[in-house]
């Protein structure tokens, strides 16, 4: 550790800030943002679980068991990109981005 | 009849549950302003003490309240909900383009019809704003009209704002005085809510409607096919129809007024006293005067109005809409809340064309 702390460059994580004052309302914005993007899975995943249901499997063992297909996990990956973008999106105090 | 695709939007589950959200966040935000108030009261600011200048008004409550968290994150949240659900709502209905674009299309044919003629000016009032903080206007994007008008109204307004929005507007058109109007005129018919309450109401009347927004209008129009209805839409400004002199005995309208500056106002009770036949009726619903509301109950309204993409509804609801009437010649003018209190909303103004 000591022979090598003559490479390192200073730094002082305390007096790191990513966000500054201004962006306390986009941030409060993101997590609405964020929980409404939490509330729509979750109200997926409770369609889900009912549908299966009245076909009767019992999903929640086979959810754990799941791998992902190729396909699934490119389709799976546009989500993700859409559900993070729009976070952003609140963060940065832009338009929330039309559907692509 | 109503078609399911009017009745209840059937939307995809990413899309219902979206605008549920939202409808979750609009009935919190208002649950957070009841606390913020209930914070002012404790601190010794009830509505016989906030000041009368309006101005003053929110000064008072922002010195007072502006940093209880109630208050604060009331504002978060009506802020993101404003920007956020015109967006939202439109991607719940690309996300289910393919069957609604189909299924609204064959509701085009029909004797309702948005009347081809070419588009006046638009007025400043209207060209110049963002109501309702609708990014890009109501005509932003070509199905607007059901974006707004049936997935907003039905879907995030209706479990959001206080009483049936459908039923007051029923109650509204019911007030008028007499059943047997022939020809009447829905003043800023929109996507045709108030229209349909209309047609219940007086179902003999032959109903011309007339607004601003082509896209809400076509909506209309659809909305009138899909009920059978033989409804003949302009986009035509209230103030300056260029309809024919005499040729209503009934003009109307349901939610325009507080969207308007007053000189228009004024023009809009001058053109209906035009547009009415001697012995015609004038009946037009709005928003509730701030002088007739208790301080507090005002000032609630103008703090939503203020932040919610309503930039003439103070000064709207600062005037005195009989006076209005009485000086565009109406005679028997009457005008008063018909909802319970504390807001008795919907506010209702009637006046009659002497004979």
């Amino acid at each position: 550790m000591t022979r090598h702390a003559e490479y390192a460059v200073a730094g002082d994580p305390a007096a790191r800030s990513a966000l500054g004052p201004n962006q306390i309302d986009q941030l409060g914005e993101a997590l609405l943002a964020l929980t409404g993007e939490v509330w729509i899975l979750t109200d997926r995943l409770a369609v889900l679980e009912a549908i299966l249901a009245e076909h009767g499997i019992d999903a929640a063992g086979a959810i754990d068991r799941f791998v992902p297909s190729p396909d699934m996990e490119k389709a799976l990956n546009a989500k993700r990109d859409k559900l993070i973008a729009t976070v952003l999106a609140a963060l940065a105090g832009q338009a929330i981005p039309a559907p692509t | 009849m109503e078609t399911p695709t009017l009745a209840s939007p059937r939307l995809a589950q990413r899309g219902r549950a979206a605008i549920n959200f939202q409808a979750g966040i609009g009935i919190a935000s208002a649950r957070l302003l009841a606390q913020a108030e209930r914070a002012l009261a404790d601190r010794g600011i009830t509505a016989d003490t906030l000041p009368e200048d309006m101005d003053a008004r929110h000064d008072t409550v922002a010195h007072v309240i502006g940093d209880h968290p109630a208050f604060r994150l009331n504002t978060l949240l009506s802020e993101w909900r404003a920007k956020s659900h015109g967006p939202v709502a439109r991607d719940a209905f690309e996300e289910q383009r393919d069957q609604l674009v189909p299924a609204l299309h064959a509701l085009d044919a029909g004797p309702s019809r948005l009347v081809e003629e070419p588009i006046p000016p638009l007025p400043s009032y209207w060209a110049d704003t963002e109501f309702h903080r609708t990014e890009g206007g109501w005509d932003s994007s070509a199905y607007n009209g059901y974006v707004h008008g049936e997935i907003l109204h039905k879907l995030m307004l209706a479990k959001m704002f206080p009483g049936d929005i459908f039923a007051q507007r029923r109650a509204a058109a019911s007030a008028a005085p007499r059943r047997d109007y022939a020809r009447i005129l829905d003043m800023g018919a929109s996507s045709g809510h108030y229209t349909v309450a209309l047609a219940e109401i007086f179902p003999a009347a032959r109903i011309t409607g007339i607004d601003l927004s082509p896209r809400m209008l076509e909506h209309a129009a659809r909305s009138g096919n899909a009920r059978g209805q033989a409804w003949q839409l302009h986009v035509r400004p209230a103030e300056d129809t260029g309809l024919p002199a005499e040729s209503f005995d009934l003009v109307t309208s349901f939610n325009l007024l507080h969207e308007l500056p007053p000189p228009v106002i004024d023009a809009v009770f001058a053109e209906t006293f035009r547009l009415l036949a001697p012995g015609g009726d004038m009946l037009m619903s709005d928003v509730p005067r701030f002088a007739e509301l208790d301080r507090l109950t005002a000032w609630r309204f103008d703090h939503l109005a203020k932040w919610g993409g309503e930039p003439f509804w103070r000064a709207s609801a600062s005037m005195d809409l009989a006076a209005a009437a009485t000086r565009a010649g109406f005679t028997g003018v009457t005008a008063g809340g018909i909802g319970t209190a504390p807001t008795f909303h919907p506010y209702l103004i009637q006046g009659r064309k002497p004979a």
